[in-house]
């Protein structure tokens, strides 16, 4: 090991494909709960392996992200030709919390909503206060920290640069954080449907099957498409070949119907729907100049 | 004349966009081949760069001439025509089986901006334009419109710029790594389609003509992909043709890959440069941004419910003795209202399903399945992101599982007022209970008008109310038709709710127009007919003011603002100087138009073509008294002579001057000429021209018939018939001017000037939303204040249709144009000539040809000369055919055309297929069994192409044509068997409606005389009848002389 010594202090080999930070700029984590995670690690870590570690998030020096049950695992690129292997453990909320806690969530369909919305409602976190489980680590003692580099202090910067993900996956998907606490995406939605069955009196619904439609299926590293483009509305038409057809090859298949009436909104009402941006491309700063381009779309005599 | 084409290929402007290529119609007719085609030649009548260059040099300036292989129908060796392409010279039908090949034509590609530019100025253009073209240009619009809505969204676009001419762009590739590391992106707007907006995409891509994908060179594209890449490419231009004078990222600090993308999102440059991993966190985080814009295939669905009318205490409004005080409202309100929640699929909008049968039964969701695997999830997801948006909801989550929301009348009034139309907005499905938005739900001001004379007096003829004339008013405050009273207004304002169930229905109470109401019942005043009429389209959109729901009056005049006016007058018989019978609905038309002058109004006589507007106009003239003056008639060239016939032949009596030509009379010889007429007929570019004569006479009255003629309210001749002085005016049109709002604001400010107040008002207020938004009320308000002007009665309707023959029969007269008539006349001096100095089979052969000539020349100069000229505007027929057409295309009607001369059937079907941009059929002795019957099954299908033209040899026996229910015998074969039986394709068993006959006769032709003799049959033999035209040549050279010979006024202009 010792002859690698030097190479720790060497420029990290660089990396294709591998996850990297979305934010580009300032601070990680958008959300409420990411920031509040992160606290708990810029609570105790040094300052310049914290910006080191931020600054390899963002190189996509992290190959590998997962999270199960109490124990996050991520291989990190550093300069050494293998990736460090790296961990974050801490104990998963026992079966019995779980259920008790599933009991108070699939009471109230608020908070699936606001799960399956992409929110983390902070009633949430109250609730695993009061059921004596906090959500968010309050000490670094909680957390089982490993990185199989040499360098001695935790976190290091492989470590810092998983939190900095782990925070980010979070953001996309608040599900990895009560994945990472014991339960999964799919098990805690199986609960929840099965204790609402009951307190419905329906029969218990089957598993969902087949491919996942959109809504039951984001997580961390799907990032949806863009929902902007003619392609997604002109999807699945059915397609004649120009062959079946020569006698009708200049005029339209079908007459153009007349032009249904157009949904009347104001310009900008798309904007006021989205809400600001994230502050790595601009945040509340870039809405407001792309208000001053919706206005000028509108008709000339507003 | 070129007839231009437009092919579409995705990319950006090096490999792909708009390249347009032409058919050319002066190039010679290739040679039919026989044989296999080759892979690949040179298309035989395509229009080289030049030529196609000087056409639409005026439109936009091409990014390069380049050449592209295309995919063509092909019938004997050669590319088939395009129905637009008016040939010179008539090539013979071809035959043969009609395949696919590939051509090689020159091309002109356009880059986005300037393709868009282009296709937006296409009516300017001195070319045809063919189906693919306007159906781009149609694209086009839909582009510009959906960027005015703001209906559109920013990203990162994926495709590397041009500036490596090396590096072939595909739509894939990876951003260009360029020196540093640095890529090159490009900003781009996208269309968000949503609703309305995702289905008239769909619409647009089903009938995208194929031959806008014909280009040949790689994979065959779907209409849906090229259609997704058109309305990308153009809402992009057309977003940074709004933003020209915008700039985005000024005095923005760099940094970031903001500051760049948002500069290259204004402006034509659309490349910004960037670090790689920049680029990638802005293109997640627009996405994740962007993601909610759209809902997923099943979103959720909140429906409004009413509480039960017993659960409701309804106010106890003052109903006191006068002079006691108002009785306060009792608790109002009450009752519980429930917003219920469900799903429904994005695209079947009208479903709902139950949240309750989500929780409980979610495996029997049929009417969702394959469009979620999870509906209770979906379900919770969609209300949290509702919650987001509408907080209010959250207060309903607290349960396992919700069905609804509970809310009070407040809360009820909370949802309609802001979380509907932010939740609609937002594509999530409302649905509200039907009284919200009408105006019966509201308070609303009635006005009350009298007349200043006694009723009974106004009737009095001629001392018109007109517009100017003062009425005494005053107002009522009422809720839908329910009067209410001061007190009742003031016991109203002290309910607090917003929402009120008062006798039986709910009202919205808005303590600004509960004030308003107060004080227009203490108004009360004089104004005049003119606002009193306008007053109706006073909206009450300003908060404060009152909508106006009802004005009524006394008298003439409240006859008239009550509507239906036409069925209450007493039918009028016609007067003694009218020889004919009106039916009975013509009678009523009459009593209308007399009634109209006896206030000193204007009215627009909109009644459907063939029910005859013309009689109801000659029998109102016909009842003016002597000393009354002369009446005015403007109307397009082409209607001249049949109008002349017309009043000689209903009103003989009357005095007609016709006021056209080269010869007409000016100044003080016009002014005595139309003081001794009592009908002045002129053209509508006369009237422009001679402005200033005619607004010398004091006309009794202006009649503008066609009145489409100045829908236009800016051109030249609209505005010269809206300042002629008149104490009446009357439009006539044929077509349904209540749906086209712009033409209808132009016809009425001729016929009641300043009725519908200025015309940007008028579209702001009606014409945007009546037509952009489908907004009822608008158009009732419309209806109501247009009503008692306008009379259009339809064939259907079931009190006209009884008045109505099986089958109408008309002669239609009319015009040569100039050139018409002097290409007549040169045909009948030399044949003449020919025929005095010959006999035997070589005389008779030279007086069939003459007809023959002349009857082609009545059709069209460009018939006899072969030169494959220009069709508009040459021919007295072709341009009353057009009006006609216009009329039955506009009633969602179909026509034959039937004509002897297939060369002029095919020059029909090339020229009305372009100016309608409808596809039209045609049969002629050219075609197989097999195609005619092809073409007579898609006649008559549901949806089929709404205009034929046939050959009257080839498709004058035999088949059934029930579809359509208008026939028009372009030309006259003197048969009347033969023409009977063509008729009868259409008015056969199978018809349903009404068959309208047109045969048309040029005036002061042969054509005009041959008729006539056949109608009178006393100076011909039986044997004439049924025999065609073989009979004219037994004629003497001096009768010839005088059957051919041009009578004066044939010519219109």
């Amino acid at each position: 090991m010792s002859t690698d010594r030097f190479a720790d202090y060497g420029r990290p080999r660089r990396v294709d494909g591998g996850l990297r930070a979305r934010s580009a700029r300032g601070a990680i984590g958008r959300s409420w709960w990411s920031r509040r995670f992160l606290e708990v690690l810029e609570s105790f870590a040094l300052g310049t392996r914290l910006t080191r570690g931020r600054s390899y998030a963002r190189a996509g020096q992290v190959l590998r992200l997962d999270v199960a049950p109490g124990r996050v695992s991520a291989e990190v690129q550093g300069s050494r030709p293998q990736p460090y292997q790296v961990s974050i453990a801490l104990t998963p909320f026992p079966a019995a919390l779980w259920s008790r806690i599933e009991t108070e969530l699939a009471g109230q369909a608020f908070f699936s909503a606001r799960l399956l919305a992409g929110d983390l409602p902070d009633e949430l976190e109250e609730l695993f206060v009061a059921a004596g489980a906090p959500l968010f680590p309050t000490g670094v003692d909680e957390l089982t920290q490993r990185c199989n580099c040499p360098d001695f202090a935790v976190p290091c910067k492989h470590l810092a640069a998983t939190f900095y993900l782990l925070a980010e996956a979070f953001d996309a998907d608040p599900f990895e954080l009560l994945h990472w606490r014991g339960r999964s995406r799919a098990e805690l939605l199986d609960q929840l449907r099965a204790r609402r069955a009951e307190a419905t009196g329906a029969p218990p619904p089957p598993e969902p099957d087949g491919p996942p439609t959109p809504d039951d299926a984001a997580s961390a590293v799907d990032v949806p498409a863009s929902p902007a483009g003619a392609a997604r509305a002109l999807a699945g038409l059915s397609a004649t070949p120009m062959a079946e057809a020569p006698d009708r090859f200049w005029s339209p298949p079908v007459p153009l119907p007349d032009r249904p009436p157009r949904l009347a909104t104001g310009p900008d009402l798309l904007l006021r729907q989205l809400g600001p941006p994230v502050p790595g491309i601009g945040g509340p700063g870039l809405l407001e100049r792309l208000r001053r381009a919706y206005r000028a779309f509108g008709p000339a005599d507003r | 004349m070129l007839v231009i084409h437009g092919l579409w290929s995705p990319g950006d402007g090096s490999t792909g966009g708009l390249a347009l290529w032409a058919e050319d119609s002066a190039a010679p007719p290739p040679p039919a081949r026989s044989g296999r085609s080759p892979r690949e030649r040179p298309h035989p009548f395509a229009a080289g760069h030049t030529d196609l260059a000087a056409a639409l040099a005026d439109a936009a300036e091409p990014a390069r001439a380049d050449t592209a292989l295309i995919t063509l129908p092909t019938r004997a060796g050669t590319p088939t025509d395009s129905p637009e392409l008016i040939r010179t010279a008539v090539a013979p039908p071809a035959r043969g089986r009609l395949t696919l090949a590939a051509w090689r034509v020159p091309v002109l590609v356009y880059a986005p901006d300037d393709a868009l530019a282009l296709l937006r100025a296409l009516d300017d253009l001195p070319v045809v334009s063919g189906a693919t073209l306007r159906h781009l240009a149609e694209l086009a619009d839909f582009a510009a419109d959906l960027v005015t809505r703001g209906r559109i969204l920013p990203g990162v676009g994926n495709t590397t710029p041009e500036s490596d001419a090396a590096v072939t762009a595909s739509a894939t590739a990876p951003p260009s790594v360029q020196d540093g590391g640095r890529v090159t992106a490009r900003a781009v707007w996208r269309p968000l389609l949503t609703g309305t907006d995702a289905g008239w995409a769909r619409s647009l891509a089903l009938a995208l003509p194929p031959a806008a994908r014909a280009i040949a060179d790689g994979a065959e594209l779907t209409a849906g992909v090229l259609v997704a890449d058109v309305l990308d490419t153009f809402t992009d231009a057309a977003a940074r043709a709004a933003l020209a004078t915008t700039t985005l990222a000024r005095g923005l600090r760099p940094g970031g890959p903001a500051p760049a993308w948002l500069a290259a999102l204004a402006g034509p440059h659309r490349e910004f440069t960037v670090d790689p991993a920049a680029l990638d966190t802005l293109r997640t985080e627009l996405d994740a941004w962007q993601r909610d814009a759209a809902g997923g295939p099943v979103r959720a669905s909140f429906r409004l419910v009413e509480p039960a009318p017993e659960e409701v205490t309804e106010p106890i409004l003052a109903t006191r003795p006068a002079g006691d005080p108002p009785l306060a409202v009792e608790s109002a309100g009450g009752g519980r209202w429930r917003l219920e929640f469900g799903l429904q699929p994005a695209d079947e909008p009208g479903l709902h399903v139950d949240a309750g049968q989500v929780w409980r039964a979610p495996q029997t969701l049929g009417s969702l399945a394959g469009r979620t695997n999870s509906p209770q999830e979906t379900l919770l997801a969609e209300l949290g992101r509702a919650s987001r948006l509408w907080p209010d909801l959250d207060s309903a989550l607290r349960t396992a599982a919700p069905e609804a929301m509970e809310l009070d009348v407040d809360g009820a009034h909370r949802f309609l007022s802001e979380g509907a139309p932010v939740l609609h907005a937002a594509g999530f499905g409302v649905l509200l209970p039907s009284w919200w938005q009408r105006r019966s739900a509201r308070l609303g001001a009635r006005l009350r008008a009298r007349s200043r004379t006694a009723p009974g007096t106004v009737a009095s003829v001629d001392a018109g109310v007109g517009l100017d004339a003062l009425v005494d008013y005053r107002w009522e405050v009422a809720l839908g038709d329910q009067p209410l009273t001061a007190d009742e207004l003031a016991a109203l304002a002290e309910v607090k709710t917003p929402l009120v169930r008062l006798r039986g229905r709910w009202v919205e109470l808005d303590p600004g127009r509960l004030a308003a109401g107060l004080r227009l019942l203490r108004s009360a005043g004089e104004l005049t007919v003119a606002d009193l009429l306008r007053l109706g389209l006073t909206d009450g959109e300003d908060s404060g003011a009152l909508p106006v729901l009802e004005v009524t009056a006394d008298g003439a005049l409240g006859d008239l603002l009550a509507g239906a006016v036409e069925r209450r007058l007493t039918p009028l018989d016609p007067p003694p100087g009218f020889v004919g019978t009106l039916r009975p609905y013509q009678r009523r038309g009459l009593a209308w138009l007399t009634f109209l002058r006896s206030l000193g109004l204007g009215g627009v006589l909109a009644d459907d073509m063939g029910l005859g507007k013309t009689v109801q106009l000659l029998a109102l003239l016909a009842g003016d008294p002597p000393e009354a003056g002369p009446t005015l008639l403007v109307c397009p060239m082409s209607l001249v002579g049949n109008w002349q016939r017309e009043a000689a032949k209903f009103t003989p009596g009357l005095r007609v001057h016709v006021h056209h030509g080269a010869e007409r009379a000016r100044g003080a010889e016009f002014t005595a000429a139309a003081h001794g007429a009592d009908l002045v007929l002129t053209t509508y570019s006369v009237a422009a021209r001679d402005a200033v004569d005619l607004a010398g006479i004091d006309w009794h009255r202006v009649v503008v018939d066609e009145a489409q003629a100045i829908k236009n309210a800016s051109t030249r001749q609209a505005e010269a018939v809206r300042a002629l002085p008149a104490r009446q005016r009357v439009a006539v049109t044929g077509t349904p001017v209540e749906n086209r709002l712009a033409d209808l604001w132009s016809i009425m400010q001729f016929a009641n000037p300043g009725l519908l107040g200025p015309a940007a008002t008028f579209r702001k207020r009606f014409a945007e939303p009546i037509e952009r938004n489908g907004d009822a009320d608008a158009a009732e308000r419309l209806r109501r204040i247009t009503g008692p002007f306008v009379l259009r009665r339809l064939k259907t309707d079931s009190s006209i249709i009884s008045d109505l023959p099986e089958k109408l029969e008309m002669e239609v007269l009319c015009n040569l144009t100039a050139e018409q008539a002097a290409l007549y006349r040169v045909v009948v001096d030399d044949m003449l000539h020919r025929i005095e100095t010959s006999d035997g089979i070589e005389r008779r052969g030279l007086v069939l040809a003459t007809m023959t000539r002349l009857k082609q020349v009545c059709n069209h100069p460009a018939q006899l000369l072969r030169d494959g000229s220009a069709l508009e505007g040459r021919s007295g027929k072709l341009a009353r055919l057009t009006e006609i057409l216009e009329e039955v295309l506009a009633a969602g009607e179909r026509a034959l055309l039937f004509t002897q001369y297939a060369e002029f059937g095919a020059m029909l079907r090339g020229h009305l297929s372009a100016r309608f941009g409808r596809e039209v059929l045609f049969l002629h002795g050219g075609l197989g069994k097999a195609e005619r019957d092809a073409l007579v099954q898609r006649f008559q299908s549901a949806d089929g192409p709404p205009l034929f033209v046939l050959s009257l040899k080839a498709g004058g026996t035999g088949l059934t044509l029930t579809a359509a229910n208008h026939v028009v015998h372009v030309d006259r074969w003197w048969n009347p068997a033969v023409e009977d039986q063509a008729t009868d394709r259409a008015f056969r068993i199978g018809q349903r409606r009404r068959v309208q006959v047109r045969k048309f006769v040029c005036a002061g032709t042969v054509e005009e005389k041959v008729a006539a003799l056949i109608a009178d049959k006393r100076n011909l033999a039986e044997r004439v009848v049924g025999t065609g035209e073989q009979w004219i040549t037994e004629l003497s050279t001096g009768q010839l002389r005088e059957l051919f010979a041009l009578e004066a006024g044939a010519v219109a202009e």
